[in-house]
């Protein structure tokens, strides 16, 4: 049980204390960002502008200075450049010697649909974390809707198999997670992390993850660190033969690989921390 | 006689019928499509129609294939605008050649990209949910569902003698543009402009190379 004892031993306490420190440097710098930006007066000006303009319309409306520019903001700090490049370069061989030969073997071997499923089931599994980051960002209809899905994936959908909460009910999914949430209060991703194995990733998001992780069943398999590390490696694989040619496009179209998949992984994440406070 | 008279002015009514029908569909049609949603959407929809054809996924077809999607792109995308916003403060320090130079080589590593992108998926269905238009920018929000997962892609577009181009794309919040100006930046620091331009040559012969 290589997550619990890490989890209870060191990462518990290293999570709560550098959670702690962050937030408390980040929020200040927070505030001093939003008074300066002065965000409250143009958006009551632009709703009155426009009253005909729908609530989600005046959302986009409001991130339109910050969409339309190509402003950007500044780039993710990154202090870990060459320990992050050494990385990026073995996940880079790893991927090509070994998780992509093997997925192509198993996606000749399992049927689209079976992969399909499973993914499903995987994701499924994952319900507690997205309720949980749903309470903590206050969002009561999220975390409802997450609770429903679980239930109805679980049953009529037969362990997830099946994503029957969407295609019967028409419950889209409310993916939540704790860095998003972290991001949402206000803490900033602080530097730029790249890990072995599990790839790119920030200081918030890695805390982040480390504390979705108590809610991950997979932490909790009986027996040793071996039934969870198979069960990583099937969702990996699985994963890995449904997206199979994303990888390769993305770096064969890019100059710097690593520079791209690091602002790639920036402004995913800072768009979905901004489609969680517009949700 | 009646008979007679019918059947003498029957097709000319019907001529006259078919040919006001045109016109007015004609006028309707491109009324209708001069909003920027629409010729996002008529854009996306021929690039589509293009890569689903049977005809042209035979390998001897695959050059001709390349062409046609790359004309539509070409006919709705702004590589300059782009290319000057991923090239960003480095822009102004290049003289007028190397700027055509750097559009042509970036406007063909975007097609890369985005026709990649759009050629991965089979059986993919493309929503376009709205626009927003304010003076002469506009984003159009689109989404690409496949496999039940929905990738959000919204376009950027300018309107340029009387019609709307884009600029940039977001595909599931990553702006195109700027993922390369990043990825461009890095490679200016360490090498110059002039590797730079080494790079993306090399990159783009290794690409095109493989297909």
């Amino acid at each position: 049980m290589i997550y619990r004892r890490l989890g209870r031993d060191i990462l518990l306490p290293v999570f709560f204390l550098t959670l702690f420190l962050v937030m408390a440097g980040e929020i200040s710098l927070c505030r001093a960002e939003a008074g300066s930006a002065g965000v409250g007066g143009s958006e009551e000006m632009r709703s009155a502008a426009n009253p005909a303009i729908g609530q989600d319309d005046f959302l986009a409306e409001d991130n339109w200075s910050a969409e339309e520019e190509i402003s950007g903001g500044v780039a993710m700090a990154d202090p870990l450049e060459p320990l992050n490049r050494a990385f990026f370069q073995f996940n880079d061989k790893l991927y090509f010697w070994f998780l992509r030969p093997v997925s192509k073997i198993y996606g000749r071997l399992v049927a689209k649909e079976i992969r399909d499923s499973l993914r499903n089931a995987f994701d499924n599994l994952l319900a507690p974390v997205r309720v949980v980051n749903n309470l903590l960002q206050g969002k009561l209809q999220g975390a409802g809707v997450e609770t429903v899905r679980f239930v109805v994936n679980s049953t009529v959908g037969i362990y997830g198999l099946a994503d029957a909460a969407r295609n019967e009910f028409d419950l889209s999914p409310h993916d939540e997670d704790l860095g998003q949430t972290l991001g949402l209060y206000g803490v900033g991703p602080a530097f730029y992390i790249y890990w072995p194995v599990l790839g790119p990733s920030s200081l918030r998001d890695s805390l982040g993850q480390a504390g979705d992780a108590f809610l991950d069943p997979f932490a909790y398999l009986p027996g040793d660190q071996r039934a969870a590390a198979a069960a990583f490696g099937v969702k990996k694989i699985n994963q890995i033969s449904l997206t199979l040619g994303d990888y390769e496009l993305f770096v064969d179209t890019a100059l710097d690989p690593y520079a791209a998949v690091r602002d790639a992984y920036q402004q995913y994440r800072e768009g979905r921390i901004k489609g969680s406070a517009a949700r | 006689m009646a008979k007679k008279i019918e059947t003498t002015f029957k097709p000319l009514w019907t001529a006259f019928f078919c040919v006001a029908v045109v016109l007015a569909g004609g006028r309707a049609l491109a009324a209708s499509c001069e909003n920027p949603q629409c010729q996002v959407e008529r854009g996306v929809q021929r690039i589509l129609a293009v890569l689903q054809d049977d005809a042209l996924r035979q390998p001897d077809q695959k050059q001709i294939r390349r062409e046609r999607v790359i004309a539509v792109v070409d006919s709705f995308f702004e590589f300059r605008e782009m290319a000057q916003s991923a090239l960003a403060k480095h822009w102004n320090a290049r003289s007028p050649a190397e700027r055509d130079r750097f559009v042509e080589l970036f406007a063909r590593l975007v097609k890369h990209r985005y026709i990649g992108k759009i050629d991965a998926y089979d059986g993919q269905q493309v929503f376009f949910k709205k626009e927003l238009v304010r003076d002469d920018k506009a984003m159009v929000y689109s989404i690409l569902l496949h496999n039940n997962i929905e990738i959000p892609i919204t376009y950027k577009m300018l309107r340029a003698g009387g019609k709307w181009l884009v600029y940039d794309l977001t595909i599931e919040n990553v702006s195109l543009a700027l993922n390369y100006r990043r990825d461009f930046d890095s490679v200016i620091n360490r090498e110059k402009y002039e590797g730079l331009i080494e790079k993306l040559e090399s990159q783009l012969q290794k690409i095109e190379e493989n297909q």
